[in-house]
């Protein structure tokens, strides 16, 4: 019996700082102000695509915020194509180009390389020649 | 005669060596030193933390010669004055600044509700915290070790600087240990929470977020975690400063200095410091094996939280998140959204999560430091 009464003043005194100031309540405070604060995170920046609408209209983006990266390319003009390149080749390095350049880009001019041109061709030859391992001489 | 001269001069010259005085605790704890050295250079695990750290308890358990200072807890040595930024909590938040230069918010804003998983993993913490409290460990210790469960090496550090600076080096090595840990001690609780069916949920690609947002963000957020919780300033500001140093356009050379060369030096300052103050006598002791298990349980409870309360949220929602990505809350950035990415294609090749799971991951930064401020400011005396 006086086992059990042990046991029991045991657990209770290893349980009482829970139920102090700075137990379960603090707990819970911590957890309620932790999504307290990023809930009206969340609301605020749902709001963000009105709010951004409503500031281009009073103050459209300044030229150097502009120059940013990710900023959508305006449609190019039609592109001179000296070579007879195909469209959807023509797509394909449009996208490239935009996809490497950090800014806004427009593509002017396309040429098909002439056969000492191709880049293929060229690193070709210089694997040819690299593989024979020359050997320099001492001079 | 001769003989007892040089048998006394001997034992004066093993005296001035470290040999006189090694202990077994010492050589405990550099063979564990060498074992983080180990796993960061041949696993590849956390390597420019681990290595630090690891050299630091190898530095750290070498026995001081009697009257020189030389560890970080002689007053006037060398170590100790690097030690200060780690003992007053200087260099997490400029940890913090260097994260938030490196961090893209721009997930997070373009998927606002995947903040709420940042939030739902810091149960974790509290939950720890309780558990710390009934097995024997005063307020302020307990929210120093409840901590270690936001899976966020800086914040532990600084808060348990702050709470409990006895408990320091253990708390500082099982928060370092658990994030580099992330890739063995996740994806078992992710599947076990998880159903084939959920772990293959494609989710829709984010929208554009426009570099005016980018810059609005920082500001609006410092002010609004700062009003709720004033005790995550510190880290708070120097996060969303350090990111508004990003974004803002103007200043790319500070935030290139912030995220690279600065936050290198404290990296290794800190790292190194918190491994030299794990010397034995102050690291071996039960506390620090409890600290480990219960940074174990945090760390499980909050990848656990997370992963539950995407669940939890897909019974409201009409395009459901993959559950996965729960697990990110944790702010292991960006280790914990890599796990996530890992594990969704495990079950679908194809289905790419890690920008989705990044919403979640900086969200548990943030979390993180506004759970380190209310217990800050709840508990400091």
């Amino acid at each position: 019996m006086s086992t059990a009464i042990l046991l029991a003043e045991a657990t209770e005194s290893r349980f009482a700082p829970l139920f102090e100031e700075t137990g379960i309540a603090l707990a819970v405070m911590g957890m309620v102000v932790v999504f307290l604060a990023l809930i009206v995170l969340i609301t605020i920046i749902s709001l963000f695509p009105v709010a951004m609408a409503v500031i281009e209209k009073i103050l459209p983006e300044s030229s150097h915020h502009a120059a940013a990266p990710k900023k959508t390319p305006k449609p190019a003009a039609p592109v001179a194509d000296d070579g007879a390149i195909p469209g959807h080749i023509l797509a394909i390095i449009a996208a490239a180009v935009a996809e490497a350049e950090p800014g806004p880009v427009r593509i002017v001019r396309t040429r098909q390389l002439t056969t000492s041109e191709l880049a293929w061709t060229l690193e070709g030859r210089i694997r040819h020649h690299a593989s024979h391992r020359l050997q320099t001489r001492n001079r | 005669m001769n003989t007892d001269i040089l048998f006394s001069k001997a034992s004066e010259l093993l005296e001035t060596t470290a040999f006189g005085s090694l202990e077994l605790g010492n050589v405990i704890m550099i063979v564990v030193g060498l074992i983080f050295i180990f796993l960061a250079i041949t696993k590849d695990y956390e390597p420019l933390l681990l290595v630090p750290i690891g050299f630091g308890i190898v530095v750290g358990n070498i026995p001081a010669v009697p009257g020189m200072p030389l560890s970080v807890y002689d007053d006037g040595s060398v170590m100790q004055y690097l030690y200060f930024g780690v003992a007053k909590g200087v260099y997490p938040p400029l940890i913090f600044l260097g994260i938030g230069a490196m961090t893209d918010f721009s997930t997070m804003l373009s998927n606002p509700k995947l903040i709420l998983l940042g939030a739902a993993a810091q149960i974790g913490v509290f939950l720890t915290f309780l558990g710390a409290l009934v097995l024997g460990f005063n307020p302020n210790e307990a929210g120093a070790i409840g901590i270690i469960g936001g899976a966020d090496g800086p914040t532990a550090i600084f808060l348990s600087s702050k709470l409990a600076p006895d408990l320091l080096g253990a708390i500082a090595i099982a928060a370092y240990s658990y994030m580099a840990l992330v890739p063995v001690i996740q994806p078992p609780i992710m599947k076990l929470l998880t159903t084939k069916d959920e772990r293959v949920i494609r989710m829709k690609p984010s929208r554009q977020v426009s570099t005016r947002e980018r810059i609005i963000f920082p500001v609006i957020a410092f002010l609004v975690c700062t009003m709720l919780a004033p005790g995550a300033i510190v880290l708070i500001g120097m996060l969303f400063f350090g990111n508004l140093l990003k974004e803002c356009t103007v200043t790319d050379r500070l935030a290139a200095t912030a995220r690279t060369a600065m936050i290198d030096v404290v990296t290794i300052l800190l790292g190194f410091c918190v491994g030299a103050s794990t010397s034995a006598s102050h690291f071996l002791k039960p506390e620090s094996i409890l600290i480990f298990c219960l940074g174990a349980l945090a760390f499980a409870v909050a990848t656990a939280s997370g992963v539950m309360f995407a669940k939890f949220m897909n019974l409201f929602l009409r395009e459901k998140i993959n559950p996965l990505i729960g697990a990110a809350g944790v702010s292991a950035v960006p280790d914990s959204a890599r796990v996530v990415q890992m594990v969704g294609q495990q079950n679908d090749p194809q289905n790419f999560l890690l920008m989705h799971a990044m919403a979640p991951n900086v969200a548990g930064v943030i979390g993180s430091a506004i759970a380190a401020g209310v217990l800050w400011s709840q508990l400091v005396q």
